[in-house]
C-alpha cells in the first residue's frame, strides 16, 4: 500500500488484511466455541456460578465413560442414525428410480415429495407430536377407524413404539433429500449405457446392480454421509417428540448434552459429552471430505 | 487437443450476446479490481474512521444509557402468557393500561414458551442480554437467584407493600433469606372433577375424601368405557409424558403417599417405600387404562375439555384455557374444583406453583421495572381482567378477601387451599436437574410396570450424584 509516496503494505500483506474479517468470524464463531468447549470439559464449571471454573483434569471424561447411561445414549444415537438413514436411502432410492421413469409427471411429483424437506425441524416435531398423540392424535384415529388396532397405541410413551416413531419421523424428513440427490445422479447417467444393457438382455435387477448402482454409488455414499451427520447432530425432532423418553429409551447425545448443561447445570460435564459427540461426528465429516476429494480427483 | 468443432461455428444472436456479456463482465471486474488497488489508501482511512467512530460510540453510547433513566424508557418483559392464545389479549391490555398511566414507559414483550423460559432467562442473563422483567414460577427462582442475576425485591418494595400480598409466594420466591419475586398470580394445583362422570359411575359428585377413595373413583370412572362418540373415558387425565413439568406435578402425589424428595438434612430420599408407592400409583393408573399413556399438559386439558376424563390436575388458569380450547359457553358447568384428597398421613398438601415477577440485576431501569411489577400484581382492574379472562388468581390479600368477583366457589376453593400448598418441592438451584431424574423414574415406572425398587434406587443414586456437585 502506498501512502505519501512510500509503500506501507505489499500486495501480500494487503491481502492478509482483507482476509482478517473472514478469519475473525471463523475463529469467533467456530474455532473459539470448539476450543472453549474442550477447555470447559476439563473443569467442573456450573452454569449457576459460571465464573468459577476449577480444573478437574479428565474427571468428567472418566465419569461419563464409566456411566452406563452415557453408553445407552450413544447406542440410541447410533441406532436412530443408522436405522433412519438406511431406511431413508432405501426409500429415497426407490422413489428416485420411480420418478426417473415417470417422465411426464416427474416435475410435479418431485415438487410434492420435496415438501417435508422444506419444513423446519420444530414444525416437524410439533406436528408429529400432535399426530402421534395417544388420545388425541390423528394416527390412532386412523388406525382405529381402519380396524388395524382396537386400542390407541402409545406411540410416544412406549419404549419400542417411541423408538419406531422417532425413526419414522426422521425417515419422513430425510427421504426428500435423498430422493432429490439420487434423482439428479440418475439423470446424469448416460442413457446409452442403460440402453446397451437392455440390448444385451439385462433384466431390471441386473441393470440396476451392474450399471446404475456402480455409477450412482459415489452420490449415494455422499448423500448418506451428509444425512448421517445431520441425524447424529439433530436435537429438535427428538426433543419435540419424546424428550428422550420414556426413561432414556430415545435419549440422544444432543438431548443428553442439553439436559446436563441446562437442567443439571453441569456445564463441564456437558462439555465433555459434547467433545466425545464432536469426535463421533468428525469421523463422518472426515469420511465425507475424503470422498468428495476422491470424486474431485476422479473428475 | 482438437478444438471443439462447435466453438465459433454459430454466429446466432444468443452466442454473440454471451460473448458480449463475458467481455463486459471481465472489463467491469478489471475496472473494479484496478480501482480497489488504487484506493487502498481510501480503504485504510475508512477502516480507521470506522474504528474511531465505533470507539466513540461505545463511550457516548454508555452515557446515553445512563441518561435515559430519567427520560422515556423501554422495559423488556419476557412473558410466557402472551405466547398462549388465551393470554395474548389480556397481556396486551395490561401493557396498554400501564403505558397509559406511565406515558414515558414503553413495554416491549418477548414472547416465550413455558418450556424454554427458565433456561433462556439464565442464558440471556449470562450473555448480558437479559430482559428487564420476567415471570418465573417460584420453583425456578432458586436457580435464577443462585446465579446472581435477580434484583432483591426489598430494595424497591416497602415492607407494607410486601405484606399486602399473600405471604407464601413471597416466601417461596426467596432464596437464602432474600425475596426476589413480586407475587403475580397464585396457583394451588388442585383436582378438577367432572361431576357428570362421577354420577355416571355411581359416585357422589365433588370432593373426594382421601387418596384411597380417589384411587377407587379413578378406577370406577376409568371403567365406564367409551363416550357417545366412541372415545375412551379416562379416570384421571394425568401428565405422564417425560417432562420437567410432569415431574414437578408428581410431587403432590408423592406427598399423598407419605414420601418426600429430601429429608430435613437435605439428603435424597427417593429410595423409599413411599416413593415406590407413588411410582406404582402412576404406573397402575396408566397401565390399567384409567389414564392414557404419553399425555402432556396440552393433551390432558383437551381430554378433560372433551368431557371424557373424571379428573384433571391443574391450576386456576385451566378455566380460561378450557373456555378458549372448547369454545363451549357451558364448559364452566361441566366440572368442580375440589381440594386435594387427604394423603396417608391425613394431610392434603399440594404444590402452590405461584408465578412471580422478577427484575434482572442487569436492568438499567430497575425502579421503573418494579413499578411495572407492582402495577401488574396489585392493580384491581388489571387483576380482575386477568382473573375473568384467564383464571389467573390474584395474590393480593385484600382482593382475595373482599373483591366480589373472587367470592365464587371456584376462586374460594383455591384460596382455601393456599395454606396447604408448598411453593417449590425442593428449594434448590439444582431443582431442574432433579426434575429430569424424576421424569425419567416416572416414565420408566410406567414402561416397566414394576421393578419400582430398582427404579427408585437408580433415582436415588442419580440424585446423590447431583447433590454431590
Amino acid at each position: 500500500m502506498i501512502v505519501g509516496g512510500r509503500q506501507l503494505l505489499g500486495d501480500r500483506a494487503f491481502g492478509i488484511v482483507l482476509l482478517i474479517p473472514a478469519f475473525a468470524i471463523i475463529v469467533g464463531i467456530i474455532l473459539f466455541p470448539l476450543l472453549d468447549a474442550a477447555r470447559l470439559s476439563i473443569t467442573s464449571t456450573n452454569l449457576i456460578n459460571i465464573r468459577k471454573q476449577p480444573i478437574v483434569g479428565l474427571r468428567n471424561y472418566q465419569q461419563i465413560l464409566t456411566d452406563p447411561t452415557y453408553w445407552q445414549v450413544v447406542g440410541n444415537t447410533f441406532f436412530i442414525t443408522g436405522a433412519s438413514v438406511a431406511a431413508s436411502v432405501a426409500i429415497g432410492m426407490a422413489l428416485a428410480l420411480a420418478l426417473n421413469a415417470m417422465v411426464t409427471v416427474r416435475g410435479l411429483l418431485r415438487a410434492l415429495f420435496i415438501v417435508p424437506w422444506l419444513v423446519p425441524g420444530v414444525v416437524i416435531g410439533v406436528t408429529w407430536n400432535w399426530m402421534l398423540s395417544t388420545e388425541t392424535g390423528v394416527v390412532n384415529y386412523l388406525i382405529r377407524t381402519l380396524g388395524i388396532a382396537s386400542e390407541n397405541l402409545p406411540w410416544l410413551a412406549d419404549g419400542t413404539l417411541s423408538m419406531a416413531a422417532v425413526n419414522g419421523v426422521f425417515v419422513w424428513s430425510s427421504v426428500p433429500f435423498i430422493m432429490v440427490t439420487l434423482l439428479g445422479g440418475l439423470q446424469a447417467i448416460p442413457s446409452e449405457l442403460v440402453e446397451a444393457a437392455i440390448v444385451d438382455g439385462a433384466t431390471f435387477g441386473q441393470r440396476f446392480r451392474r450399471v446404475v448402482l456402480p455409477l450412482l454409488l459415489p452420490i449415494v455414499t455422499i448423500a448418506t454421509i451428509l444425512r448421517v451427520i445431520y441425524t447424529i447432530q439433530n436435537f429438535v425432532i427428538v426433543y419435540m417428540l419424546t424428550q428422550g423418553g420414556p426413561g432414556y429409551a430415545t435419549e440422544t447425545l444432543a438431548l443428553y448434552v442439553y439436559e446436563t448443561a441446562f437442567n443439571s447445570a453441569r456445564l463441564g460435564k456437558a462439555s465433555a459429552i459434547g467433545v466425545t459427540w464432536f469426535f463421533y461426528t468428525l469421523v463422518f465429516v472426515v469420511l465425507y471430505l475424503k470422498l468428495v476429494d476422491r470424486e474431485e480427483r476422479r473428475a | 487437443m482438437a478444438a471443439d468443432p462447435r466453438v465459433g461455428e454459430s454466429s446466432t444472436a444468443p452466442h454473440r450476446f454471451h460473448r458480449f456479456a463475458v467481455h463486459l463482465t471481465s472489463a467491469v471486474s478489471r475496472s473494479i479490481l484496478g480501482a480497489a488497488m488504487h484506493m487502498r489508501r481510501l480503504f485504510i482511512l475508512a477502516a480507521a474512521a470506522l474504528l474511531l467512530w465505533s470507539g466513540t460510540g461505545l463511550v457516548f453510547g454508555a452515557g446515553e444509557q445512563e441518561a435515559a433513566a430519567d427520560g422515556p424508557v423501554t422495559l423488556t418483559y419476557m412473558t410466557r402468557m402472551r405466547a398462549e392464545e388465551f393470554g395474548r389479549e389480556s397481556f396486551n391490555n395490561l401493557a396498554a393500561t400501564f403505558m397509559e398511566n406511565n406515558p414515558t414507559v414503553t413495554i416491549e414483550f418477548i414472547d416465550i414458551t413455558y418450556q424454554r423460559m427458565r433456561e433462556q432467562a439464565l442464558i440471556m442473563a449470562q450473555a448480558g442480554t437479559a430482559p428487564d422483567i420476567t415471570e418465573p414460577v417460584v420453583s425456578w427462582v432458586p436457580q435464577l437467584a443462585g446465579a446472581g442475576i435477580l434484583e432483591p425485591v426489598s430494595n424497591f418494595l416497602s415492607e407494607a407493600e410486601i405484606a399486602s400480598y399473600v405471604s407464601s409466594p413471597v416466601a417461596d420466591a426467596s432464596y437464602e433469606g432474600v425475596a426476589y419475586g413480586v407475587p403475580f398470580w397464585h396457583g394451588p394445583i388442585l383436582p378438577y372433577a367432572n361431576t357428570t362422570l362421577q354420577e355416571q359411575a355411581g359416585l357422589p359428585p365433588g370432593a373426594v375424601e382421601d387418596i384411597h377413595a380417589y384411587r377407587d373413583q379413578i378406577a370406577k370412572i376409568g371403567s365406564l368405557g367409551t363416550d357417545s362418540e366412541g372415545r375412551n373415558i379416562i379416570g384421571f387425565s394425568l401428565r405422564n409424558v417425560k417432562s420437567a413439568n410432569a415431574a414437578f406435578w408428581f410431587t403432590p402425589w408423592l406427598w399423598a403417599w407419605g414420601g418426600e424428595l429430601v429429608d430435613a438434612g437435605n439428603n435424597a430420599t427417593l429410595d423409599t417405600d413411599e416413593f415406590q408407592q407413588a411410582l406404582e400409583f402412576y404406573a397402575w393408573m396408566t397401565n390399567s387404562g384409567y389414564s392414557a399413556k404419553g399425555m402432556d399438559p396440552y393433551n390432558t386439558r383437551i381430554v378433560f375439555g372433551e368431557r371424557r376424563a373424571g379428573f384433571v390436575f391443574d391450576g386456576p388458569w385451566l378455566r380460561g384455557m378450557l373456555r378458549t380450547l372448547t369454545e363451549d359457553p357451558t364448559i364452566d358447568d361441566a366440572y368442580q374444583v375440589i381440594p386435594m384428597p387427604k394423603g396417608i398421613t391425613g394431610e392434603n398438601w399440594t404444590i402452590a406453583n405461584p408465578t412471580v415477577l422478577v427484575v434482572f440485576e442487569s436492568s438499567k431501569n430497575k425502579e421503573r421495572a418494579f413499578e411495572f411489577a407492582k402495577f401488574a400484581s396489585a392493580n384491581t382492574n388489571v387483576l380482575s381482567g386477568l382473573y375473568s379472562n384467564m383464571g389467573l388468581l390474584p395474590t393480593v390479600n385484600d382482593m382475595l378477601e373482599n373483591d366480589p368477583l373472587l367470592q365464587d366457589d371456584f376462586a374460594q376453593t383455591f384460596a382455601e387451599q393456599m395454606p396447604m400448598s408448598r411453593g417449590a418441592p425442593w428449594k434448590d438451584s439444582r431443582w431442574p436437574g432433579l426434575q429430569d431424574i424424576l421424569a425419567k423414574a416416572i416414565t420408566e415406572g410406567i414402561e416397566r410396570n414394576g421393578d419400582f425398587a430398582s427404579i427408585s434406587a437408580q433415582a436415588q443414586r442419580e440424585f446423590e450424584e447431583l447433590l454431590a456437585e
